[in-house]
């Protein structure tokens, strides 16, 4: 595990956020997690990771609110981002991406293989 | 760049299109009766040989219009093995042409802007041709880095950090070439130091030299 990198995921949907984190652990990742911005933006600063997956819509703070944070901090002004949204938030990702993200992936289309190559590709460049 | 409050109202009217990195906007052979406005992220036109070879000609960047055939006469099923596809995420407009064509008769000034895209458009295209015709694997490598650096390049001290992700895989497809042989040339410039990486992006240490390797 020493090489491996490391994935923030951060998402409100239990059995989403279940999906992901056990996905990217069967891929060797190191994987953090939270249900929440304030948790996510705190594991992100305090961990440096390699990538972040992030939930658009989220409880108290958004997703586009702890993006923006994040883009403030010297570290996290540079690291990969994909945004995870539902069909209907459109208006969250145009402004998502006017703060730099790598991509975003509308849940429903959400194929786990493609992320996993996705996140490798981005990460072992 | 028409970035006039009359286009701004006039794009208004239609809605903006999302689309992830690596979706194909317009499909090989496909028609089109719109031209697209790019609002955000970056769009790759590619050429496709019959036996599978890649060619990008452009990377058209916010503020600009595709396909530029359009601005001719031509059609795109004349040019069959076009395609354009998403390099970033990308926010564009679709306007039909004819609602376009309007508005530039009220707006004539903007034709010229269009012009200009056109202008810059052809020469690029003239000089990536030179290249793919004439150069090596290296040379394309060093294109493909000179065109990420002027269109995602930031400038930081004495460096140019381009500021978005990519990767070999990436290069590779704006270069025609496979990831392998990005690689290995990638590995070349870093040894010369001409290129590395900091904070996840890769950057170009000294342009000028990089430019010049064009030359060798």
């Amino acid at each position: 595990m020493k090489n491996s990198k490391k994935i923030l995921i951060i998402e409100d949907e239990a059995d989403i956020l279940e999906l992901l984190v056990d996905k990217f652990i069967s891929e060797k990742f190191k994987v953090l997690q939270s249900t929440s911005a304030e948790k996510g933006i705190q594991l992100a600063l305090e961990n440096k990771p390699d990538f972040i997956l992030l939930d658009i819509i989220l409880l108290k703070m958004d997703g586009i609110t702890m993006l923006k944070k994040l883009r403030q901090n010297p570290w996290g002004k540079n690291v990969p981002v994909i945004i995870l949204s539902n069909v209907t938030d459109q208006t969250k990702v145009s402004e998502a991406m006017r703060l730099g993200v790598y991509d975003y992936i509308i849940k429903t289309n959400l194929v786990l293989n493609d992320l996993v190559k996705q996140v490798k590709e981005v990460t072992n460049f | 760049m028409i970035n006039s409050s009359a286009f701004e109202a006039f794009l208004r009217q239609f809605k903006p299109i999302l689309y992830r990195r690596k979706e194909r906007i317009i499909l090989p052979g496909e028609d089109t009766d719109s031209i697209f406005y790019v609002a955000q992220g970056h769009v790759k036109q590619s050429i496709l040989s019959p036996s599978g070879n890649q060619f990008t000609p452009y990377i058209f960047a916010p503020s600009t219009f595709f396909p530029q055939i359009w601005l001719e006469k031509g059609k795109l099923s004349d040019i069959a093995d076009h395609e354009y596809e998403s390099l970033t995420p990308v926010e564009v407009y679709k306007i039909p042409k004819e609602q376009l064509l309007e508005y530039l008769k009220e707006n004539p000034n903007e034709v010229f802007i269009l012009h200009e895209q056109l202008t810059v458009y052809s020469a690029e295209l003239l000089k990536k041709l030179e290249t793919r015709v004439f150069s090596d694997a290296y040379h394309l490598v060093i294109l493909a880095l000179l065109d990420l650096a002027r269109l995602f390049g930031k400038k930081e001290e004495k460096i140019i950090l381009i500021e978005y992700w990519f990767t070999h895989h990436d290069i590779a497809s704006i270069s025609g070439l496979s990831r392998e042989v990005v690689t290995k040339q990638m590995n070349k410039l870093g040894e010369k130091k001409l290129i590395g990486y900091k904070n996840h992006f890769i950057t170009v240490n000294n342009p000028e030299l990089l430019k010049a390797e064009l030359e060798t």
